[in-house]
């Protein structure tokens, strides 16, 4: 059984590793030239001199920085997306195909149950997909190091790739898509199915739930006369999460703008206070929260995988055609 | 009604079923069926398309559930204990599917690494006679030799129960025959009972031995096919309703012209002289005549409601 | 070696058929005492037929007496179905030839000349019948 799953997906692991070495050359090269610049600009050693004062030490450094490099970071997240086309194109397919070319009624007859044939299958594939998971890893995390030193990994372009997280969601993107596939037993609308769902719990991940995992932190201030709406109360630090920051309207509910209605006013913040907001906001996550948050976040992962896994076994048992 | 024609006792029963039905939501594909099907036999289930072949087939290589009832594969149910009989059993489903990116030496692997019991040898052999090469996609190959990989397949396992779902379907008459030919040489070579479903009646006398006949979700007849022949006979005579033919005598189809009325009837001895049934002239009837008329019995009862006509003795 | 045909449409049991194919060759000499009758698996790739079958036809002919199977070896024939010699069957074809092409000079049908034969074949038979009467 073992040998079968290799040979039926043993394209879809080449072609993995392939973009896997591929990517990991571009990381490399990329990852070799910013260390590079960091010893030569000197931010390394700014950065080293003031661990706590970022931005305000090394600021136009960092800037500097982020300028040339910023670019980079977006190729490399490319690599996020393995985990979710795999989810689609190999998840997707694992059962609907059987089912789709009845070669179901020729495996099951070869002195299988149906539970080993899955069982067997769902280790390997899901087993394999951690293993990338943890590759994709260590690799970004790797290579996102200069970064990491002023802005941290609490954020949203590091948090997903930071620790486990990456392991879990990659491991639940293949569960997913299996169990589209036992459901709809057709491999079009199971990868169709796979990407929505995919795109909808990130969506929900991202915006409603990581921000909320604990109780934010939320300072106020008022509103000042002036652009310069002045310093929140409390600084930040690298490793803080910023998750939102902006106003409060007149009903004490957090805006990120300001709606002006009275005529003849030029400047939005008189204006506002004279309609009545309330103050500034800022919200945030402390960072001692950050390993809390990427265990919850692989828990939910990891549950919806187990949820995923036990609809697919029970599908399968279930359906013959 | 089941009509089940008495075999041998003294026969090993390959495959038995008991009241065995399936029911799909409020449909029922197959309705109380019981039959034993002696080992060592080659087995025709014949039927209109939907009348459950394919559901009996699956039923019988434990893939499926059953509503109601039981079927044992040797004695053994192939559903629950299926590492006792999964070994011994084999089927080839409709359109024998295989992996169509598998050549024909990846298809053998994967029978030697899954199953305990497998002639890797015999396979290749059989495989080399064919004529079917071993490094070529198994898409790649002709409809023929495609259904030849799936029962080379099947048989590799020497598998004592060989369950075939419309084998000769999508074949071409050469390729038909060729197929018949590796099957039979593995029944003569190793004994195995196999039971293969066809909706063509054709040709079923000189490959099979046995027959079972599905219509409407029902057993109709199911018996040896010598023992079929000698028992059913065609009765000629002058045009006359028919309330009762003789003792011992049923009457499965009747049809009437002007003049004539020409009956099929099954008896249960056979009958021996010609004028035994007078006025009636006695003409031996071909088994696809027989089967034709089972079949056309249940469309005619379901057309017309007309009962069955048996002696009340 | 003896070749096998089936007729699907002849209303006759196949297995039925060998044995009268069996037996015709033994009659005609075909097959002699001492010679192997196909095995199974050579029949079936002959004609496409049930191996059951060919068992069946061969026991039978074994319970005849015609032949005696050797487990190992084969099927063997034991006794023939003609006492007449070679020579004499030859003999015998070489009129029937004869007489035949005459019966065609008249202008006879084929099916005429059989109703003659058996007409003829029944009235010797009448007048002095034989031992044992093969079945036809």
């Amino acid at each position: 059984m073992i040998w079968l799953t290799w040979r039926q997906h043993r394209i879809e692991a080449l072609v993995v590793l392939g973009a896997l070495a591929v990517g990991g050359v571009f990381l490399l090269i990329t990852g070799l030239n910013m260390a590079h610049t960091l010893q030569e600009s000197g931010l390394g050693a700014c950065l080293a001199s003031h661990p706590t004062d970022y931005p305000s030490a090394c600021g136009s450094l960092g800037t500097l920085f982020l300028q040339q490099y910023g670019p980079f970071i977006p190729f490399a997240f490319a690599l996020l997306l393995m985990p979710i086309l795999l989810g689609a194109m190999v998840g997707a397919p694992l059962v609907a195909r059987e089912y789709e070319q009845r070669t179901n009624l020729l495996v099951w007859m070869q002195s299988i149950t149906r539970t080993r044939w899955l069982t067997v299958k769902l280790a390997l594939v899901l087993g394999a997909t951690a293993l990338l998971g943890a590759a994709l890893m260590v690799m970004l995390m790797r290579w996102y190091t200069p970064f990491d030193q002023f802005i941290g990994k609490f954020n949203e372009v590091a948090f997903d790739f930071s620790g486990p997280v990456l392991i879990a969601s990659s491991v639940m993107a293949l569960a997913l898509g299996i169990a589209a596939g036992a459901l709809t037993r057709r491999t079009v609308a199971a990868i169709f199915l796979t990407l929505a769902l995919l795109v909808g719990i990130r969506i929900l991940v991202e915006f409603n739930l990581r921000p909320n995992y604990q109780p934010q932190i939320v300072v106020t201030w008022p509103l000042t006369d002036n652009l310069n709406q002045g310093n929140p109360p409390i600084t930040l630090g690298r490793e803080d999460w910023q998750v939102g920051s902006g106003f409060l309207d007149p009903q004490g509910n957090r805006t990120n703008g300001i709606r002006c209605d009275l005529p003849g006013s030029n400047d939005p913040f008189q204006c506002a206070k004279a309609e009545g907001y309330r103050g500034n906001y800022l919200a945030y996550q402390p960072a001692d929260r950050f390993w809390t948050f990427q265990w919850i976040e692989t828990g939910i992962y990891l549950a919806i995988s187990a949820l995923a896994i036990a609809l697919t076994f029970w599908l399968v048992r279930r359906r013959l055609t | 009604m089941n009509d089940v024609l008495e075999t041998t006792s003294l026969e090993r029963v390959a495959l038995e079923t008991t009241r065995l039905s399936k029911r799909y939501g409020k449909t029922w594909a197959l309705q109380d069926c019981t039959l034993a099907l002696p080992a060592g036999r080659v087995a025709a289930l014949v039927g209109p398309n939907g009348a459950g072949k394919t559901t009996l087939l699956h039923l019988c290589a434990g893939l499926l559930e059953p509503t109601a009832g039981s079927v044992q594969v040797f004695g053994r149910s192939p559903r629950e204990q299926t590492t006792e009989t999964l070994p011994r059993l084999s089927f080839v489903a409709q359109d024998h599917p295989l992996y169509k990116d598998f050549t024909a030496a990846d298809l053998l692997t994967m029978g030697r690494k899954l199953n305990a019991r497998w002639d890797d040898a015999l396979a290749r052999t059989r495989l080399q006679s064919l004529g079917i090469p071993l490094k070529r996609p198994a898409g790649n190959l002709s409809g023929g030799q495609q259904a030849q990989m799936a029962l080379v397949l099947g048989l590799a396992k020497r598998p004592d129960l060989l369950l075939l779902d419309e084998p000769l379907a999508s074949l071409d008459p050469l390729a038909r025959r060729d197929f018949l030919r590796t099957l039979l040489d593995a029944v003569a070579e190793s004994g195995l009972t196999t039971l293969l479903s066809s909706h063509i009646i054709g040709d079923l006398e000189r490959v099979c031995d046995y027959l079972i006949i599905l219509s409407a979700s029902h057993v109709q007849l199911a018996g040896d096919i010598l023992e079929i022949t000698r028992t059913h006979w065609r009765l000629i005579g002058p045009r006359q309703e028919v309330e009762a033919v003789a003792k011992g005598q049923m009457i499965i189809e009747a049809s009437h012209t002007a003049r004539q009325t020409t009956l099929l009837v099954r008896t249960n001895t056979p009958i021996q002289e010609p004028g035994a049934a007078a006025p009636w002239a006695v003409e031996e009837a071909s088994l696809e005549d027989i089967v034709l008329a089972y079949l056309g019995q249940q469309a005619r009862e379901q057309a017309t409601e007309r009962e069955r006509l048996e002696v009340a003795q | 070696m003896i070749e096998f045909h089936l007729d699907s449409r002849s209303g006759v049991a196949p297995y039925l058929q060998i044995v009268q194919q069996v037996k015709r060759a033994l009659r005609l000499g075909l097959l002699e005492v001492g010679d192997q009758l196909p095995t199974v698996r050579e029949v079936i790739a002959q004609i496409t037929i049930n191996p059951n079958t060919v068992f069946k036809a061969y026991r039978e002919l074994e319970r005849e007496g015609l032949v005696r199977s050797r487990p190992g070896a084969g099927t063997f024939v034991q006794h023939t179905l003609t006492s007449v010699s070679l020579a004499s069957q030859a003999e015998l074809r070489e009129s029937l030839r004869r007489w035949l092409a005459g019966a065609f000079a008249a202008g006879m049908d084929s099916e005429s000349m059989l109703a003659l034969f058996l007409s003829a074949l029944q009235e010797i038979q009448q007048e002095a019948p034989k031992g044992e009467e093969e079945s036809v």
